[in-house]
């Protein structure tokens, strides 16, 4: 429990909260009256002089800056005496934005064991997997050139290459000529439906290793197919993508850590929504308009 | 069906451990972990196949093809990091762009995701570097920049609750006041320039962080790039994008429009960098909306083009892109009037205004013509570019498909009643018309929304390349010696070579092609005369197969005859064993139809295949001569049509309803013997 990084958060929130409460109480109703321009924030007024005009501000420009601050810390403490931030959602938003970005700073996560990287590893595989790889030699039919016949030409085409020896370019007497490769090697089946279509691609992957099949109907024509080759699930070894994870794992510890502190302090508003009585769309968002 | 069985069961198992360890969320029990674990090896295992737990897949590439396989991309991509981006609420950044590429969903900014049904082989993203990051860190309310009185308008502009349709106006200013009045203060001095180059140079570095982490040599490619976003004074466009060939060594800063209005200002500085080096070309784009700037005879200065320009030009730009969403640039009606196909996603305004812009000088196929002229004249051709076509997209992925079409100004265009294709509607139209009345259109007794001319742009381009792999070198490669091509968007195929000795046998053996590259050149190079001969072109197309069929292949001759030059469009393959008619040049009609009711077409018609070995009938050996491919597509829908469609409303009588989508290779150039 107390290794628990939530708990660490709570305490922390409750510090700050605590401390705000005790700052103002003293102050609820009354308006501060003093505005005290400190030696630091000076500093600060300078530096940006400096950095934008590469030299220091005469007298009277300083005094210019100092007007303009303090104007500004006057009219903010009226601003909220009026509580005019009351309601503003571009303060909200802005407010609510530091709160968020202080919840994902509060800590870094420690370096994470090797014992625990690999159990993410192994939970997180899908995420950190590679596609299948397929090596694939094909024969092309083209309905442009033979029309009706194609069908059959590649059925008695198929019987022939089966019954030869498997040889590296005996396919090449075969069928039509076709701008693709007639070999490809490691291909992905969305490469492969990037270059034959979707039916294509879908069909090929069911295939056993090692005879002709077809005719397959592709995005073209027909088509012969032998598999040649699947690398099933080349998921990368732990050692091969170590860092990746390391830095895969440090964002989302972080971004969990962030979302549990938040979800602590919404723990513990008691949250009332009424009953809506504008209209509300029931339709749903499409992938495109 | 055990398989099947198995499978499913699986899928239900890790489903339930996926639901359990949600509900649980931080029990990490060990127990569990082994299971999954043995799960994912015992899914190996089921097939009989080759798995080997120490083999570092990370490194399996497909093998080279010496005779070069086709590459897509998309070399002209914007994200939040480009100042009109961000005015139009796009929230992509770099490292979303390259996600889009490889195939994810990523958010539209009005409220809908967008995804490729197909992924890209090779990206850029190619963000204007005047003012590279600027408007964001204007927007965000905690930084220096955000003080100015000019960035006041962006603060929050792209808040969640700041995106509804009451910005659309203040956006479109956004855009016109902003950057104007920041280029005018920041070249009197009067902004910072150091503020504004570092917040640039950090977006770039981050620019850059994303291309290379998003590169998968062999598998996907990407570039480190950015937009030279430069016009002329009358607002002629001459934009290029610049694409770097490594990332080994980069400059620090992108050269922009604050550097030089000139493009010859760019050109200078490519060669000083490549003097070191640094390897980079640009790719001027949207010439039709250039009111003629692009394709000039003279130089900046209105000088004649001189053989130091021209050559100082072409080593930098040897590549145009020739069709993206604002409008395709091959050519003009007006300039081509015997190319009954010319007339093809013409928008013929000026980039970011309504102004009309001139024709003359503002398309590719006129300015090949002015290059042979001013070789001509005894000068160096400055115009002896290759095409490629990429999409402009403002939402860090592009549209490149009638059926799925979003345009790529965000919430400016992100709706069909936004960008034009249906009717506003009586309540938003009289708004909106009492709003600003050149706001509207009426259009067949209804109104339309008319915020800039988007219902002339449209779902285009692709940039094709013939590279041995997709690798930065080799597809960097393709695009330096112009072995590219242009689609409007489908996956068409383009191959084209010219050689003396072809016979009709190459285009049957299985190793015609390594022929034909031995014994000719292929698109972007030129074929030198041999004697009094006359070459043989090998023109060769594949439909994309989940697009429409092809109908016809056709070259393009360009010629120079005693100083002046001329244009035809020969077909020269035809779909449905139609034969070129030899008087006119040209197919019959395939009889292909779309039917507007549903859009569908013709499944009858049309080739997937079309390649022909051809000979010039008009080919005399003393002309010099440019030849490209273009093939054209059955007739499909219009994206306006489409969306009328779904709309149940008529597609507008003054948009095309259909469209033949097409591809465009590279010339070969042929040089006649002068001595």
């Amino acid at each position: 429990m107390v290794r628990e990084p939530l708990f660490h958060f709570l305490l922390i929130g409750f510090g700050i909260y605590g401390l705000y409460g005790i700052a103002g109480d003293e102050d609820a109703g009354a308006l501060e009256r003093t505005v005290t321009v400190t030696a630091g924030q000076i500093r600060v007024l300078t530096d940006r002089w400096q950095q934008q005009w590469k030299r220091a501000p005469t007298e009277a420009e300083l005094a210019g800056m100092l007007r303009d601050h303090v104007r500004v810390q006057v009219l903010h403490r009226e601003a909220l005496a009026m509580e005019l931030d009351v309601g503003d959602v571009v303060i909200q938003r802005r407010l609510a934005q530091k709160v968020e970005r202080m919840a994902r700073g509060l800590s870094t996560p420690d370096e994470p064991s090797e014992d625990e990287l690999r159990a993410w590893h192994a939970e997180n595989l899908d995420r950190f997997k590679q596609p299948d790889l397929y090596s694939l030699t094909h024969v092309y039919f083209s309905p442009d050139e033979r029309g009706r016949s194609a069908t059959e030409d590649a059925r008695a085409a198929l019987v022939k290459l089966n019954a030869l020896e498997a040889s590296a370019s005996d396919h090449r007497s075969f069928g039509d000529r076709f701008m693709l490769q007639d070999q490809y090697r490691n291909v992905s089946e969305a490469e492969i439906r990037n270059l034959f279509g979707s039916v294509f691609a879908r069909a090929l992957i069911e295939l056993e290793p090692g005879p002709w099949y077809g005719p397959i109907r592709s995005g073209y024509g027909l088509h012969l197919v032998r598999l040649d080759q699947v690398i099933l699930s080349p998921t990368p070894s732990f050692s091969v993508i170590r860092a990746k994870l390391r830095e895969a794992w440090t964002k989302q510890k972080i971004e969990a850590q962030g979302e549990s502190f938040i979800e602590a302090l919404m723990a513990r508003y008691e949250i009332i929504i009424e009953e809506a009585d504008s209209p509300i769309s029931s339709a749903g968002r499409r992938a495109a308009p | 069906m055990l398989r099947k069985l198995l499978l499913g069961f699986t899928v239900l198992l890790a489903l339930a451990l996926g639901l359990m360890w949600l509900t649980i969320n931080r029990s990490w029990s060990p127990s569990e972990l082994n299971t999954s674990h043995k799960r994912g090896l015992a899914g190996v295992q089921q097939k009989n196949t080759l798995f080997d737990p120490v083999l570092d897949t990370l490194s399996l590439r497909p093998e080279a093809n010496p005779e070069r396989n086709v590459y897509y991309g998309d070399l002209h991509v914007h994200t939040e990091y480009s100042f009109d981006a961000f005015a139009f609420g796009s929230l992509a950044t770099p490292r979303d762009a390259y996600r889009y590429a490889k195939g994810e969903a990523i958010p539209h900014p009005a409220g809908y995701a967008i995804q490729l049904g197909r992924p890209l082989d090779f990206y850029a993203v190619t963000d204007h570097a005047m003012f590279l990051g600027v408007a964001k860190e204007a927007a965000d309310t905690s930084t220096e920049l955000s003080r100015l009185p000019m960035a006041e308008f962006l603060h929050d502009l792209n808040a969640p609750d700041n995106r509804g349709f009451s910005t659309l106006l203040p956006r479109g200013k956004a855009f016109g006041t902003f950057v104007p009045q920041l280029v005018q203060k920041v070249l009197a001095g009067e902004v910072e320039r150091k503020m504004i180059d570092d917040i640039s140079r950090s977006a770039w570095r981050d620019t850059i962080e994303a291309a290379d982490e998003a590169y998968i040599p062999g598998r996907f490619t990407t570039f480190a790039a950015y937009e030279y976003t430069s016009s002329t004074d009358e607002r002629g466009n001459l934009h290029r994008n610049v694409i770097f060939r490594d990332t080994d060594t980069l400059p620090e800063l992108p050269f922009s429009r604050l550097n030089s209005q000139n493009p010859e200002g760019l050109w200078d500085w490519m060669d000083t960098l490549r003097a070191q080096g640094i390897e980079s070309l640009a790719v001027p784009h949207n010439s039709n909306g250039s009111n003629g700037a692009m394709f000039q005879r003279v130089d900046w200065a209105g000088r004649p083009i001189d053989d130091a320009y021209a050559a100082q030009r072409i080593r930098n730009e040897p590549l145009v892109e020739v069709t993206q969403i604002k409008g395709t640039s091959e050519t003009h009606p007006m300039l081509s009037d015997t190319d009954e196909w010319a007339g093809f996603e013409i928008m013929s305004f000026r980039i970011a205004s309504t102004l009309p812009s001139q024709a003359e000088g503002s398309y590719a196929r006129e300015a090949y013509r002015t290059g042979l002229e001013i070789a001509a004249g005894g000068g160096v051709n400055p115009y002896k570019f290759g095409l490629i076509g990429s999409t402009d997209t403002h939402l860090g992925g592009g549209a490149d498909r009638e059926d799925e079409y979003y345009s790529k100004a965000g919430l400016l265009d992100g709706t069909p009643r936004r960008r034009g294709s249906v009717p506003a509607g009586p309540i938003l139209g009289t708004v909106v018309g009492a709003m600003a009345s050149e706001l509207v259109k009426e259009v067949d007794d209804s109104t339309y929304l008319a915020f800039n001319v988007f219902e002339y742009w449209g779902a285009s381009g692709l940039a094709g390349v013939w590279a041995e792999e997709n690798t930065r070198e080799s597809i960097y490669g393709a695009l330096r010696r112009k072995e590219t091509f242009a689609t409007s968007g489908p996956r068409i195929r383009v191959r084209f070579f010219a050689g003396y000795d072809f016979d009709e046998a190459i285009l049957d053996v299985a190793d015609g092609v390594t022929r034909a590259y031995a014994e000719g050149v292929t698109m972007g190079a030129d074929l030198e005369a041999d004697g009094t001969r006359a070459p043989r072109f090998w023109a060769w197309a594949l439909a994309d197969p989940m697009a429409a069929p092809l109908q016809r292949l056709q070259v393009i001759k360009g010629w120079e005859d005693g100083g002046e030059t001329h244009e035809k469009v020969f077909d020269v393959a035809c779909s449905d064993g139609l034969e070129v008619d030899p008087a006119t040049h040209r197919c019959p009609d395939n009889g292909a139809a779309v039917n507007l009711a549903d859009c569908s077409f013709s499944q009858d018609k049309g080739a997937k295949q079309l390649r022909t070995l051809w000979q010039d009938p008009e080919f005399q050996a003393g002309q010099e001569a440019f030849y490209y491919v273009r093939v054209i597509e059955n007739p499909t829908c219009r994206w306006s049509t489409w969306e009328a469609l779904r709309a149940e409303a008529a597609p507008r009588s003054d948009l095309p309803t259909t469209i033949q989508e097409r591809a465009w290779s590279s010339p070969i150039w042929y040089r006649a013997d002068r001595s």
